[in-house]
């Protein structure tokens, strides 16, 4: 088992905080310890060795006894010291769609001179622990994953750190409050459909040829121009340097419109826009979004497609 | 559920596991039936191959029929053998049906405390030094096991760390031993141990016999003596009194009226504590002749000494002995049965008695003249005489005259009777080997013997009287110890040796030392009982602890000697601490508690260049560390010059200028974690 049997986090909160440095520093009195099932079957059987070398008066069986209790109560030690010192650091989060595992990037430094083996991070929503062992004076980054269902921002909760080294008799663990953090996209739903042609805006100047798209025509070499635009045939027919031209400036723009949505439900129309947008950033369109609280101006790129997916996941909510 | 358990059931666990329960349970070879031992080690050898192959282990269908046949093994078992092992039996063979359901982390547990248990019933069988030594190496490794389960790791840091964790139990277990209370009775008395086989002396000799024992260097009792021990020659432990003959074989009768014989005592006094192994048999060995039966034992016709008891562990009697003091009277019966002839008396023993009879008429001439006979006569005395027929002693006597003790007492017992003389044959042990390191003499199974007492009633000795022809034959059987050994047909007996050379008196050190051992283990250790737990407590002066108290005190006396443990020996870490590393990470640490924005990815230079810019005065200095730094860690040449001067350099940066550091702004004092707020 590894998550602790009995949650204290509720009345008990001894809970590690992060320091104004960031630094969340456990420190001993912020760990709980008891034992694990392990912890009390070993209990009982040097019950039942204890009550045989009782009666049969036998020595050696007392002497391996104690000498079993001594060394299982020691463990508590070992097991409450392979938490204590141990630093984590909040680096960063990957962003990621609802409904996919949200990753939580961690630092966690031992600057103690003991190696601290087989410790355990989880957080208490999610359940699926990640352990990770620090020699002495090193440090190690710790991936979590989260579970996302909603969008907007995904605050993971508590995180608890635990160990049963060395013997797995006694479990020692410790609430973090990390003050991670991601954000959550809305999950793309399917079906978007475009609504109507593509809004194709003529220009009333033509094409000028300073787009990225198809070839329109040669021009002479300006210097500076990029080497690749070069036309190296024409050079090789000596007809001097000629720098290709490409159309293009006229893109095709998409407006991802809220209101022209007809589903009642807010989530289903926040889904299919982002499906939306994801589409358009695929198909290489310029793409703007209305939203009834903000509108943004077409545009293209990994930085406009984050803006939007950004707008669209925290709509509704406060900032 | 499903999760990534931190446990890592290796197949480095698994073997060693299954090693261990393979050797914790290898001594019940001797104690339980091979219908049980053999199918474990069936079931363990299984295991053991299928390691590799995790797959085919057996289903939960057909773990359910080996589990049947298993205690059907056991009941057939006990109904043949009789249900004294069958609780031992049971759970050996639930062991063995556990090693093959071991799949995941929580059999391994269940199999490592099984081990634990099944080591506390070997411990009913024996308690012995070298066999608590060897279960205590496998707790270890059990313990290792776990460990490794647990965290993993190289075999060299797993070993090291479970000794260390085991070192560190070793105060609490001592004081938990001395403290713990002790029952003066058992709870329940449930006799496990109860073998029939008997070791020592028995109360027969038939020529040919005794021998067997002169191969054995068992231990048969040992003697520690208040002041100096007796000579060799006086060494005579006495044993079964052999009255009765057939010709062949020499024996005791039991139930023999007993009355109490005059004792005169004579000669030095030694008072002495024996300690005699478990024989299971009835006999106590005193030294000739003791003033008094031991404790929980009595007199028997012929002065011997019996056990109320068979003596089954390791038992000490107080014991005093005049050495020269004789038995006077005697009832008139005894001297009768001690002149009873067998029937197969040959001429020529009556011709050579009556040859004697001739020349002395005193019976002490007569039984001098045997001894000469003895002597002058081309006797040998050897361990490996050949084997005679009927007339053992008539064919010893006049034909072959090569025998030991056994030989020598019965015919010089014979002859005795023939000339009329009562005469009775004693078995018992002559000699002893002194442990200098013990104090103690070592009396072994070697060195068993026999010997003769005639009743002598001339003015000059009265008594029962003790005639060793041995002795006359071959005085150094007296003067020393026999080495046991075996040779041809009348080889001469080879006797222990003064002069061993180097090797050989650094051996018999070494079997005096763990002969001591042995001894100081069964007197403080096996031996510890409710009586020597409050003498010890009285001499400790802790004789108020008593009952609940000692309880109280046992368990605090047990926390207080674990942390002490604790601080003695702990577990440390693995891998190589790097000082350098260390050393900088600390010069680091202070630049970062003075309120510099030290963030972690920060390198050795720009850190130096930031800290040059914040502290100017001592920008020569925190170059200069950097540069040490960065060509310990990336150049090629790394001396032990450089590392200390670099150690010195941060030394001195960190314990001087410590002081004299001014931090960067007050106001902006970052909390370092070491001073962390309150939560």
């Amino acid at each position: 088992m590894s998550l602790p049997a009995i949650d204290l986090s509720g009345w008990a909160p001894r809970v590690a905080r992060p320091a104004l440095d960031g630094d969340i520093h456990i420190s001993g009195r912020r760990i709980y310890i008891l034992p694990t099932r392990y912890g009390f079957m070993f209990a009982g059987l040097l019950l039942a060795m204890l009550v045989g070398a009782v009666n049969y008066a036998n020595n050696p069986a007392f002497l391996l006894t104690f000498l079993l209790a001594g060394l299982g109560t020691n463990t508590i030690y070992y097991t409450w010291r392979n938490l204590v010192n141990l630093s984590l650091r909040w680096q960063g989060a990957r962003t990621v769609f609802a409904g996919e595992q949200a990753r939580f990037d961690f630092l966690l430094d031992n600057p103690t001179g003991h190696d601290k083996p087989a410790v355990q991070l989880v957080f208490k929503d999610d359940g699926r622990p990640t352990t990770v062992s620090l020699a002495a004076g090193t440090q190690a980054p710790v991936h979590l994953a989260y579970q996302t269902s909603n969008r907007g921002s995904c605050l993971p909760g508590r995180l608890i750190i635990s160990t049963s080294y060395p013997l797995g008799m006694f479990r020692a663990w410790c609430y973090v409050e990390t003050q991670a953090e991601s954000l959550v996209y809305p999950e793309p739903g399917a079906g978007w459909q475009p609504v109507g042609a593509p809004d194709y805006k003529g220009s009333d100047e033509g094409d000028l040829g300073v787009g990225t798209d198809d070839f329109v025509g040669l021009r002479g070499y300006r210097p500076g121009d990029s080497p690749r635009h070069i036309d190296w045939k024409a050079l090789a027919a000596e007809r001097g340097l000629l720098t290709k031209q490409f159309g293009g400036d006229r893109a095709d723009q998409t407006w991802l419109d809220w209101y022209q949505l007809n589903n009642p439900d807010t989530e289903q129309k926040l889904s299919l826009l982002c499906r939306g947008v994801l589409d358009a950033e695929a198909g290489q369109h310029q793409y703007g979004l209305r939203l009834p609280d903000l509108t943004i101006s077409p545009g293209r790129g990994p930085a406009h497609r984050h803006a939007c997916l950004r707008a669209l996941a925290l709509f509704g909510h406060s900032a | 559920m499903s999760q990534a358990a931190t446990e890592r059931l290796t197949p480095r666990v698994l073997l060693v596991l299954v090693l261990l329960i393979g050797l914790t349970t290898a001594p019940h070879l001797w104690h339980l039936s091979p219908r049980i031992t053999g199918l474990f080690y069936l079931m363990l050898l299984f295991r053991l191959l299928m390691i590799p192959f995790p797959r085919f282990l057996p289903n939960k269908w057909l773990l359910f029929a080996l589990l049947l046949v298993s205690l059907a093994n056991v009941f057939v078992d006990a109904g043949l053998v009789g249900p004294k092992y069958a609780g031992v039996s049971l759970l050996t063979a639930m062991t063995g049906l556990k090693l093959l359901e071991s799949r995941d982390t929580r059999d391994v547990y269940v199999l490592a405390f099984l081990g634990f248990f099944v080591m506390i019933t070997q411990f009913l069988f024996e308690q012995g030094m070298g066999f608590s030594l060897y279960f205590f190496a496998i707790s270890l490794g059990l313990i290792a096991v776990l460990l490794d389960l647990n965290a993993g790791g190289s075999a060299r840091q797993v070993s090291v760390n479970a000794l260390r964790l085991f070192l560190s139990s070793i105060p609490a277990m001592v004081v938990l031993f001395v403290l713990f209370p002790r029952l003066a009775s058992p709870l329940w008395s449930f006799d496990i141990e109860d073998s029939t086989a008997t070791t020592g002396i028995t109360d027969q000799i038939r020529p040919g016999q005794v021998s067997q024992l002169s191969q054995s260097t068992a231990t048969a009792f040992r003697v520690r003596f208040e002041g100096a021990p007796p000579p060799p020659e006086q060494r005579y432990w006495r044993g079964p009194v052999l009255w009765e003959t057939d010709g062949a074989t020499w024996s005791a009768i039991d139930d023999l009226p007993y009355e109490t014989p005059g004792y005169e005592a004579d000669g030095t006094l030694y008072q002495y504590a024996l300690t005699m192994e478990p024989t299971n048999q009835q006999w106590v060995f005193p030294l000739e002749l003791p003033n008094a039966p031991a404790k929980g034992g009595f007199w028997t016709a012929g002065f011997q000494m019996r056990t109320n008891a068979p003596i089954k562990t390791r038992t000490s009697y107080q014991l005093a002995s005049y050495v020269e003091s004789r038995l006077s009277s005697t009832a008139a019966w005894e001297q009768e049965l001690a002149l009873r002839l067998p029937s197969n008396i040959t001429q020529r023993m009556r011709q050579l008695v009556a040859g004697w009879r001739s020349k002395t008429n005193t019976d002490l001439g007569l039984v001098q003249m045997a001894l000469d006979h003895f002597t002058t006569q081309p006797f040998v005395y050897t361990l490996s005489p050949p084997l005679l027929g009927d007339n053992p002693s008539d064919e010893f006597l006049f034909e072959t005259r090569k025998g030991f003790c056994g030989h020598y007492a019965t015919s010089f017992a014979t002859l005795m009777r023939v000339a009329g003389i009562p005469a009775r044959v004693i078995a018992g042990y002559q000699g002893g080997e002194m442990n200098p390191l013990g104090g103690h003499l070592i009396v072994r199974q070697s060195d068993a013997h026999a010997w003769v007492e005639v009743w002598i009633d001339d003015q000059g000795a009265q008594g029962w009287t003790r005639i060793d022809p041995t002795a006359a034959v071959s005085p150094d059987r007296i003067e020393q110890s026999v080495a046991a050994q075996t040779g041809p047909e009348g080889t001469p007996v080879l006797f222990k040796l003064r002069n061993l050379g180097a090797l050989g008196s650094m051996m018999r050190e070494a079997g005096w030392m763990l002969d001591n051992l042995d001894l100081q283990w069964h007197r403080w250790i096996v031996g510890f009982s409710h009586q020597s737990q409050r003498w010890l407590l009285d001499e400790l002066g802790l004789s108020f602890l008593q009952g609940y108290w000692l309880g109280i005190a046992a368990v605090l006396g047990g926390l207080i000697a674990l942390v002490v443990g604790l601080l003695l020996i702990r577990m440390k870490s693995g891998s190589k601490r790097d000082p350098v590393l260390r050393l900088y990470r600390r010069f680091r640490q202070r630049l970062m508690n003075t309120g510099l924005d030290v963030p972690p990815w920060l390198g050795p230079r720009a850190l130096e260049q930031r800290a040059g810019r914040a502290f100017p005065k001592w920008a020569g200095d925190i170059r200069q560390i950097t540069d040490l730094y960065v060509g310990l860690r990336y150049s090629k040449e790394v001396t032990p010059l450089i590392q200390r001067q670099f150690r010195n350099r941060v030394w001195l940066f960190l314990l001087l200028r410590w002081r004299l550091f001014p931090n960067l702004s007050r106001q902006n004092q970052v909390n370092s974690p070491l001073t962390s707020p309150k939560d």
